[in-house]
């Protein structure tokens, strides 16, 4: 049954990166060129167009009033806060979320028959934009951090469980038969077979997590503004047009976000070293 | 899987007894329904276990349900929100798509311009949603864009990612029968790009839905989201439950449009050859 394929298979496609090359790679076919071009043209496009008054430069600010903005923020006496109150809540609610997930997964991924059965459940609960709990969650839970980490976790444990799921079903069928030919118990099964099979994968989940928990904070940091935060921070900015300032956050969630994925990225290649030959057999 | 293999599993899985064996899992998912709303009442109505501001009676949401879609102006506020969605899915999906054709087709804008792009993948759209407010107010425009943000970079990279998986042989001879790059790109490649294509459309609509419902919770004159909000303040959490449920529904239709679709367009392929099943082994 087709419908019961995993639910985020678009996600796993993303995951198939054309390839990166290096810097040295890049200079030499003459892209890195066409990329610092692009840079530059950009910028004296932004610097330009706000000051000729053709687009309101309250709302649109010159690249050089951006910079003065953002230097200002990170000499801020708030701005340590607000950073490490969005950072501490997404560090919580994805050791949270993972571990929920994991947990889930394993728990109902083990037996093909509870998997199949439970497939058209976990459907709905990726067709619901989870973010409709946020409101709700923040009325229950207040204005400060909880808040925050209970949406975080609740849209940040989906992928950990999904491919926990389909990791462990990954083994083929001739596998599980040598496996049980050699009279392995179900444990054994578990431990020696389809989690390091899943394992590749589940790393997928878990690096996929680590954003979401990252959107789930920022979200509710906008929503509910009394506890502070970067995404707070960028909405009061905004509100007050000061659209240097709120620039300037955004700025810093790119740089943090972009920090994020490249770290897990490290991390991801160095723990599951057998992966290429994993995602190999997936297909 | 071998060839001989498969044939062998189509001739067993015709079997009664098979297809009652491949059934079976089914028949619980139909009792998990019921034991699910038993688990929601009990815990709601008989042992008060759930503080009712966060998950309020089955009965209660039943009972508002009426209220909330006979409501005046209940047509007009979904309308809107789908509107935004599928405005934002539409505008996305189709930039994200045109690009992904345009840097398939040079290696050297592709190296120039991945890394940007690929910066999209990490970063909260939402941080987004203050600055597009402050630029063009809490109407309509406002949330079609955001959404187009939140589901632009699924379409592109997994259009750009799938038009790389032509095997060069394949390439190779249209090109030795003088085909021209529009049709090897429209013959070739996008043919065996299309269900990585659709994945990428499947989390791309979710994505835009998304989108469109944070936005309208940060600021709105309609929409569900703008009316969510209302019943919230008013702590008419019934009401409010009720429309979770009709996200829900909208989520589902929409999850099931582009999986039919995806039946219809790429029918030389069962989709199960490429998608890790749920239900293998």
């Amino acid at each position: 049954m087709t419908l019961i394929a995993s639910p985020p298979p678009g996600a796993k496609a993303t995951r198939n990166h054309p390839k990166k090359e290096s810097l040295f790679q890049r200079i030499r076919n003459g892209s890195a060129w066409i990329t610092i071009l692009t840079i530059v043209v950009i910028v004296v496009l932004w610097q330009i167009i706000p000051q000729t008054g053709l687009i309101n430069r309250v709302l649109f600010p010159t690249f050089t009033d951006t910079v003065a903005a953002f230097v200002q923020l990170l000499g801020s006496s708030y701005w340590w806060g607000d950073l490490t109150k969005t950072m501490s809540a997404v560090g919580i609610a994805w050791v949270i979320g993972v571990a929920f997930g994991f947990a889930m997964g394993v728990a109902l991924g083990t037996s093909p028959f509870v998997r199949t059965a439970i497939t058209p459940y976990a459907i709905a609960v990726q067709a619901l934009p989870k973010v409709v709990l946020a409101p709700l969650l923040i009325g229950w839970l207040g204005f400060g951090s909880e808040s925050k980490i209970a949406l975080a976790v609740i849209i940040c444990f989906f992928p950990v469980w999904i491919d926990t799921m389909v990791g462990l079903s990954l083994p083929s069928a001739n596998e599980f038969k040598l496996l049980q030919s050699l009279k392995a118990s179900k444990r054994q099964v578990f431990l020696k077979l389809q989690l390091p099979t899943a394992i590749p994968l589940i790393m997928v989940g878990v690096k996929h997590a680590l954003l979401l928990a990252f959107t789930g904070v920022i979200v509710a940091e906008i929503l509910a503004a009394s506890d502070g935060g970067l995404g707070t921070l960028a909405k009061e900015f905004a509100s007050q047009l000061n659209m240097g300032m709120t620039y300037a956050v955004v700025f810093v969630v790119v740089i943090i976000a972009v920090t994020l994925v490249s770290i897990a990225d490290v991390v991801e290649r160095r723990v599951v070293f057998w992966s290429e030959e994993s995602r190999a057999r997936k297909r | 899987m071998t060839r001989t293999e498969g044939i062998a599993q189509v001739a067993i899985s015709n079997t009664p007894k098979a297809r009652r064996k491949k059934a079976a899992p089914y028949l619980l998912t139909i009792a998990l329904a019921p034991f699910i709303l038993f688990v929601w009442w009990l815990s709601t109505d008989v042992l008060k276990a759930v503080p009712p501001i966060l998950l309020p009676t089955p009965g209660s949401v039943i009972e508002a349900f009426p209220r909330v879609v006979g409501a005046a102006g209940f047509g007009d506020q979904v309308l809107r929100t789908l509107t935004e969605i599928a405005g934002g899915f539409a505008l996305g999906g189709a930039i994200g798509f045109l690009l992904g054709i345009l840097l398939s087709t040079s290696s050297r804008l592709r190296s120039a311009y991945l890394p940007f792009l690929s910066a999209l993948e990490a970063i909260p759209t939402v941080i987004l949603a203050p600055i597009i407010i402050a630029w063009i107010g809490f109407g309509i425009e406002g949330k079609i864009l955001q959404a187009a943000i939140a589901c632009f970079y699924a379409v592109f990279i997994t259009t750009l990612s799938g038009l790389g998986l032509a095997e060069p042989n394949a390439i190779n001879l249209m090109r030795s029968l003088r085909a021209s790059r529009w049709q090897i790109m429209f013959k070739v490649k996008v043919p065996i790009a299309l269900p990585v294509i659709f994945g990428g459309l499947q989390l791309g609509a979710t994505t835009a839905i998304i989108g469109a419902i944070v936005s309208e919770f940060i600021g709105a004159t309609g929409g569900l989201g703008y009316l969510m909000l209302r019943y919230r303040s008013s702590f008419n959490t019934p009401s409010y439950w009720v429309i979770i449920f009709i996200f829900l529904a909208i989520g589902l239709v929409v999850y099931l449009t582009i999986w039919w679709l995806e039946k219809k367009f790429v029918f030389w392929r069962s989709a199960s050859i490429n998608r890790p099943d749920l239900e293998k082994q």
